[in-house]
């Protein structure tokens, strides 16, 4: 039997795919000749470096470490020098990230590939009604998962600014979103939004619009949003994520852990963001004790036993009880620990050619010819205790903002003290020097970047 | 006149339709049946039913059961109009799907898939090659070997890099 048809293929996950080409001669030319694994490489699996979004976009740059030698893809990847987008040079001066997601880029009006350097623009946003209570754009959050579909979308969540006239719950259900899918048919040639009403699960809201209203002097107004295994998360008003199942047309709210809102204690922004095993919360309190969370999710048939400790909050009345929950959520806390004694006593400096380099348009300008070092950089773990550690800096040691998570291990990136970039391995409370970044302005937003090699997405053109 | 004034008022799809199996089975099935195959939908169109349509690759056995998912599934579209039949009769054809797929042997399996293909039913194909897709899955290399009884014919060295090539796929 030595047929595979294509449409068993289609059906195939890529780890299976890969496993069937190495069953026969046969079987491999098929696969080889569909190209089918081809695209595999193509996908974004490596973590290529951190985008530094700062308060003033012309000074925002990307953060990395040096491209080996002699590679055939470009050092840095298409971000700095926009030249390839519609945009005048005012406005590309003002362009600001505000998603990334699995190797795009939502880039204002843009989804921006900067690996293969294609872009769309996005149609012009819905009209937001007049004298609303609500700022109908609030959140963006762009999903697009290419191991799935080529296809990519952007969400826009609501965020209740002042006091409505309304009263009652937030969000409502169902609610209703803007959403841009690059699956719509277009009309004529553009592009739509489109209205998509989601319902939700379970009793548990972000509370009532007062309430959400009253949290909202506490909140970072960017947050960040994870897209995972069919659904998005976005971290929204209250200390509360929206998980938003797309294919069945529901939402759930998740209150995160760790009392955020309304603790003076805490000055950095809390990033969610996804890892190794899902969707995880970091949180700094004080100067530099860090938390990291992990939203733990199953399918369970015994809801009325998790309900106590699954996050379900302002419920209607005490329904809890007779609540059936088809899904079940936990933060898990995965690391709670006082960074301060390490950041201050030092660690290796990683001051040789591995160190992550910074790259904005005025560096790109200043030294085109200085690409460094061959090797990959390693996450290392063996360059302990030298004597380079230790006595002659002055760092203070705390953590100045989360710059995000390694989307593939368990790392998480810190800025300490406004110089210089860590990876802290924290199951094994380790931090490793990335390398020194100093910018005057404070830095909005960072994005753990996965290039997509892909070509031709839909609807991108260069 | 009259004719098509019989065919309206049949039960469930009108005119009649024999197909022809390789081995000289004959099965006679209505129209509305028939038409669930894109090959067969388009030669009623183009009237090229009238002496039987002959189905020089398929084996009587396969084509059995290709009518027989037919029948069972012509009844959903006739049915949809009225919800409670729809909906009990949606349960029954995922239970009769679940038999079908769920009991074939490899080779009876895949020349399923051959017919489907070949006539065009796309729900029937997308249903096979799952199956097959599912049992391949999570396998290794050897396993799948194991399970269609394909012979490994790469000589060490080839294997030994090809694996490498795609050395993601074992790593865990």
């Amino acid at each position: 039997m030595h047929l595979l048809p294509d449409d068993v293929l289609r059906h195939l996950p890529r780890r299976s795919l890969a496993a069937s080409r190495c069953v026969c001669q046969s079987w491999r030319v098929i696969i080889d000749d569909r190209s089918l694994l081809a695209t595999a490489a193509l996908l974004p699996c490596t973590l290529r470096g951190i985008f530094v979004q700062i308060g003033v976009p012309t000074l925002s740059g990307f953060f990395a470490r040096p491209s080996p030698a002699g590679t055939r893809r470009p050092p840095i990847p298409g971000f700095l020098d926009l030249d390839y987008l519609d945009t005048n040079e005012i406005e590309k001066s003002l362009l600001t990230i505000v998603d990334h997601c699995n190797g795009l880029i939502l880039l204002d009006h843009h989804v921006v590939n900067p690996a293969t350097r294609q872009w769309t623009r996005l149609p012009p946003y819905p009209p937001e009604s007049p004298g609303s209570d609500i700022i109908l754009d609030g959140y963006h959050a762009l999903v697009f998962d290419p191991a799935m579909s080529p296809h990519y979308q952007v969400f826009l969540m609501p965020y209740v600014l002042r006091r409505a006239t309304v009263s009652g719950q937030w969000p409502p259900s169902p609610l209703l979103l803007h959403v841009f899918s690059s699956r719509t048919e277009p009309e004529g040639s553009t592009w739509r939004w489109e209205e998509r009403s989601f319902v939700r699960e379970g009793n548990a809201t972000m509370g009532t619009i007062d309430e959400v209203c009253s949290s909202s002097g506490w909140e970072p107004f960017d947050t960040y949003s994870v897209y995972f295994r069919g659904s998005l998360y976005v971290h929204c008003q209250n200390n509360c994520v929206i998980r938003i199942t797309i294919a069945n047309h529901r939402y759930r709210i998740i209150k995160l852990p760790g009392d955020f809102v309304g603790n003076q204690n805490i000055s950095v922004d809390p990033y969610l963001g996804k890892s190794q095993e899902g969707v995880y919360y970091a949180l700094v309190i004080g100067l530099c004790r860090l938390q990291i969370w992990f939203l733990k999710e199953y399918q369970s048939s015994y809801s009325s036993y998790s309900n106590s400790y699954c996050g379900g909050i302002n419920g209607d009345g005490g329904g809890m009880e007779t609540t059936t929950m088809d899904h079940e959520h936990e933060w898990v806390l995965k690391h709670d620990a006082d960074l301060g004694p390490v950041l201050a006593a030092g660690y290796t400096l990683n001051d040789g050619g591995q160190q992550w380099i910074w790259h904005n348009i005025d560096t790109k300008k200043k030294n085109k010819e200085s690409l460094v070092k061959e090797e990959e950089f390693e996450w290392n773990d063996s360059d302990d205790e030298n004597g380079s550690a230790g006595e002659d800096r002055q760092y203070k040691g705390y953590i100045s903002q989360v710059f995000g998570f390694h989307p593939f291990k368990e790392i998480v990136f810190l800025y300490d003290t406004d110089t210089r970039v860590v990876a802290y391995h924290y199951n094994r409370s380790k931090v490793q020097d990335l390398g020194v970044l100093q910018v005057r302005e404070r830095v909005s937003r960072s994005f753990s970047y996965t290039p997509c090699w892909m070509p031709d997405l839909p609807g991108m053109h260069n | 006149m009259a004719a098509a004034a019989a065919e309206a008022t049949t039960d469930g799809g009108g005119k009649m339709i024999i197909l022809i199996s390789a081995d000289g089975k004959r099965f006679e099935v209505t129209e509305a049946v028939a038409s669930q195959s894109q090959l067969i939908s388009n030669m009623i169109e183009d009237d090229c039913t009238e002496n039987g349509v002959r189905l020089p690759n398929v084996d009587g056995d396969i084509l059995t059961m290709v009518v027989d998912y037919c029948n069972m599934h012509a009844g959903d579209a006739a049915a949809a109009g009225d919800t409670m039949k729809a909906s009990s009769t949606e349960e029954e054809l995922k239970k009769f799907d679940a038999e079908l797929v769920q009991a074939l042997e490899n080779p009876v399996l895949f020349k399923l898939i051959l017919a489907a293909n070949f006539l065009n039913i796309k729900s029937l194909l997308d249903m096979t090659c799952q199956r097959v897709a599912d049992m391949m899955s999570g396998k290794t290399p050897e396993q799948m070997r194991e399970t269609f009884s394909i012979e490994n014919d790469f000589t060490p060295e080839e294997e030994a890099a090809i694996r490498q090539e795609n050395a993601w796929a074992f790593d865990d």
